[in-house]
């Protein structure tokens, strides 16, 4: 099996099979950055179209990235970035939407129905919506990711403790609301800082 | 007693659920769509860099070799290794009387003319000298040659066939002009009762203007200064016929 590298470099080299190796490089990550995306944003198109912003940045860049073996840290940072502006940009519309409507300024909480039709029962869909942004994002890194603490912490900007802490109360919820039957209580919803 | 990160069935359920999770293949399309227009683009520019680069290249060695042909000097004919200190052209130099050959503006006289390298202003002044000095009735001192005499019969005249190529002539020109307006400086200056001093630089003046008259139709004519009468001064001069 051939690693990123050798993939980014016969895209690059554009011998022929060049687009052919990157369908098989994007493949390799896509499941999981959409995934990690979608815990962030909470909405299946926004994560689609940030997916599509990471590998179209990923692809300007690829020349410069240097000759490194694994994009994946890469990718996730990017991903990571685009998510929290998103975010951002999303919450300050619903702010200025609901200034202009109702003079009303509570942050927007996310709804299941964002993520409608994506194939998730209702009860992880709610665990997922429910979640802080920065206990969601450490719960998909570690369970869908599979990255280590250490690296969660690298990525996210925190002490491998405080990502270990964060893993533990998401995971709590989750188990609290599957048992439940998806009507798990959820009061903390602070939303991502960056 | 199992940590409270150890995987559960709860937890297995939902990653199970998470990892069906996939982007649309609407998606992925315009992702694998835009991976080969980006490739395309970046070969574009790959390309269109190396044009620009290979157009400079060939702009640049077009102006650098215009400005070594607008600025090489001129390799016309002249005195191979003449130095262009005013110091060489100014001082005079022993034995400088020409004997040199007129052609000699190849490089393969360049040895001989070189080696008697003789200021503009001193080959015209020696030549006159010499003329008047072989003319009869001539003043032997320092600048009196050129104030008395007449004209230089041709047999006794320097050699014909001497022709000074026009950088030298030019040179003489300048010296000769310059000399011309200090003299006539110089007798602006004179007060009225030096009057004898006033007729010598009156006549030094006319015979300086009549050398660069010579130099002038020279240059135009590339013809040898002795092939002219140098009438030095406003006497009747001696002729054959007239002598007693």
């Amino acid at each position: 099996m051939r690693t990123d590298r050798e993939l980014i470099q016969l895209y690059l080299r554009d011998a022929g099979d060049g687009e052919e190796a990157f369908r098989t490089f994007y493949w390799r990550h896509r499941q999981s950055l959409y995934v990690y995306i979608l815990s962030i944003v909470r909405h299946r198109e926004n994560a689609e179209e940030v997916l599509q912003e990471t590998l179209i940045t990923f692809l300007r860049h690829a020349r410069k990235l240097g000759s490194t073996e694994n994009y994946r840290p890469w990718l996730l940072r990017a991903a990571r970035s685009r998510s929290i502006d998103r975010l951002r940009k999303e919450e300050r519309e619903t702010r200025a939407r609901k200034l202009r409507a109702e003079r009303d300024l509570t942050p927007r909480v996310p709804d299941p129905a964002d993520l409608a039709g994506s194939g998730l029962s209702e009860e992880v869909v709610n665990v997922l919506v429910q979640l802080p942004v920065e206990q969601s994002e450490v719960l998909i890194l570690r369970g869908s990711v599979e990255l280590t603490f250490a690296q969660i912490a690298e990525l996210t900007g925190v002490c491998e403790n405080t990502a270990v802490s964060r893993y533990r109360y998401a995971v709590q919820k989750v188990r609290d609301t599957l048992i439940q039957g998806g009507k798990g209580d959820f009061t903390d919803r602070s939303h991502s800082r960056g | 007693m199992t940590s409270p990160i150890d995987p559960t069935p709860e937890d297995s359920r939902f990653f199970a659920e998470l990892s069906a999770l996939e982007p649309s293949s609407e998606t992925d399309q315009r992702i694998l769509e835009a991976a080969g227009f980006e490739l395309g683009r970046q070969g574009g520019l790959e390309r269109a860099r190396r044009v620009i680069f290979q157009g400079s290249l060939w702009a640049a060695m077009v102006v650098v070799t215009v400005l070594v042909v607008l600025l090489a000097p001129e390799s016309g004919p002249g005195i191979p290794g003449e130095s262009s200190s005013p110091s060489d052209s100014a001082s005079p130099r022993p034995g400088s009387e020409s004997t040199t050959h007129p052609a000699s503006s190849d490089s393969s006289s360049s040895d001989s003319v070189s080696s008697r390298r003789i200021s503009p202003e001193v080959a015209t002044r020696d030549s006159l000298a010499a003329r008047v000095s072989a003319s009869p009735g001539a003043v032997p001192t320092g600048e009196a040659p050129l104030a008395a005499g007449g004209v230089v019969p041709a047999a006794e005249a320097p050699d014909a066939s001497w022709i000074p190529d026009d950088s030298v002539v030019l040179e003489a020109v300048e010296l000769l002009s310059l000399e011309l307006k200090g003299l006539r400086r110089e007798a602006s200056r004179l007060p009225p009762e030096e009057r004898d001093l006033r007729l010598e630089l009156e006549s030094r003046i006319e015979n300086t203007h009549r050398d660069l008259m010579d130099l002038r139709r020279s240059l135009r004519g590339h013809r040898a200064p002795a092939d002219h009468p140098v009438p030095v001064s406003s006497t009747p001069t001696p002729t054959e016929d007239s002598q007693p």
